[in-house]
């Protein structure tokens, strides 16, 4: 609650020109985001445009803000749709080539991040790629951007049932996979 | 065996969505269901061990955290809607004033503009009728023409007389149309 509090201050001292404001909540989101995206694209080159462009139309957007939802709900909405219009554009470009849920199911080219989990965590990435793509944009709304799943129907436009469905369907998969690999949730 | 309850409202519960009231009956029912209490214990840890922030965010790149600040430490210039929300009161109670003496001057040009196309048209209207008076009679009309055609004639005969110094010979009809006229050897 502290931080969401903070970030409505901090927000509000973006908006009055304080653009300390605006660099804090890129540091504090920037990292949920950018997995956001690149796991949905699968193209780090890609995740860091769209990420530029999300936090550019979050600045441009700013005063449409909606007080009844957090800046992080907010925010993985706006990456949501700049997602959406890249596979979009994609879609467009390579029509005869790409198939869409093909290239959002695709590997992401994950750098060597020197983790000390590292194993485990190219374990739970790799079970995160071999979700649907739904299943996996909701997954990570929810566990990334702690996004309430009203909110997430909301960005999907669906019915919040339907991103509950995902949800369960996502976590089933994933665990299914985790058994694959020898890894269990409960130990 | 799964629970259905679990699927309706099991992940709100874990997310913290549900209103007071729900999730303590929640909390009451996963004191009796085992389903239910099995699935968010796993989920918990779960959460705790695989979906945390240092497995599934991505470390953004030095490069691309300087690019997106210097881009959006320039002056917020707003668009479309936003304009109208970026200035003060003040001046957006002048833009409004301004809006609305717009809108009253288009008005009255619209109605200036409606009345005189009406007026005309009433004009143009009774000009019609007062042509069409003399139709009613053709007569009077006919004899006012011919008598003042005579006394055009009687007037261009006696300044031709003058001016060859000849009595002023009267048309014929002159005097049955009682046209006056003056013989000028006698004066």
């Amino acid at each position: 609650m502290d931080s969401l509090l903070d970030d409505y201050v901090l927000f509000d001292n973006w908006m009055k020109g304080d653009i300390a404001g605006f660099s804090a909540l890129y540091e504090r989101y920037k990292n949920r985001v950018f997995g956001f995206l690149v796991r949905m694209t699968g193209e780090r080159e890609i995740a860091e445009d769209l990420l530029q462009d999300t936090f550019l139309a979050a600045m441009r957007n700013a005063q449409q803000f909606d007080r009844e939802r957090n800046f992080l709900s907010w925010i993985f909405g706006i990456a949501h749709k700049r997602t959406i219009d890249y596979f979009r554009h994609v879609k467009v470009e390579n029509e005869h080539l790409l198939d869409t849920d093909r290239s959002l199911g695709k590997a992401p080219d994950l750098p060597d991040t020197g983790l000390s989990n590292k194993q485990l965590n190219a374990v739970i990435n790799e079970a995160v790629n071999t979700l649907e793509p739904m299943q996996r944009e909701v997954f990570l709304l929810r566990e990334l951007g702690d996004v309430p799943f009203k909110d997430i129907a909301q960005i999907m436009n669906c019915p919040i049932n339907t991103a509950l469905g995902r949800m369960r369907l996502a976590l089933k998969n994933i665990r299914k996979e985790l058994k694959k690999r020898g890894i269990h949730g409960l130990q | 065996m799964d629970c259905s309850k679990w699927d309706e409202i099991g992940l709100l519960f874990a997310s913290g969505e549900l209103d007071r009231s729900q999730a303590t009956e929640f909390t009451k029912h996963l004191a009796s269901c085992q389903s239910c209490s099995s699935e968010l214990s796993q989920y918990t840890v779960e959460k705790k061990q695989f979906f945390t922030q240092d497995i599934l965010c991505e470390e953004t790149p030095g490069h691309l955290d300087a690019r997106i600040l210097s881009l959006c430490s320039r002056p917020m210039v707003p668009t479309g809607i936003g304009i109208l929300f970026s200035v003060s009161w003040v001046k957006r109670a002048a833009l409004s004033a301004l809006i609305f003496a717009l809108g009253v001057s288009a008005g009255a040009y619209f109605a200036f503009a409606f009345y005189q196309a009406k007026t005309s048209a009433a004009y143009a209207a009774n000009s019609a009728k007062s042509i069409a008076v003399p139709q009613t009679a053709p007569s009077a009309v006919a004899s006012n023409a011919s008598m003042v055609d005579a006394a055009k004639l009687a007037i261009d005969t006696s300044k031709q007389t003058v001016k060859q110094g000849k009595k002023v010979l009267p048309p014929a009809d002159a005097s049955s149309r009682g046209i006056i006229t003056v013989d000028l050897k006698k004066e």
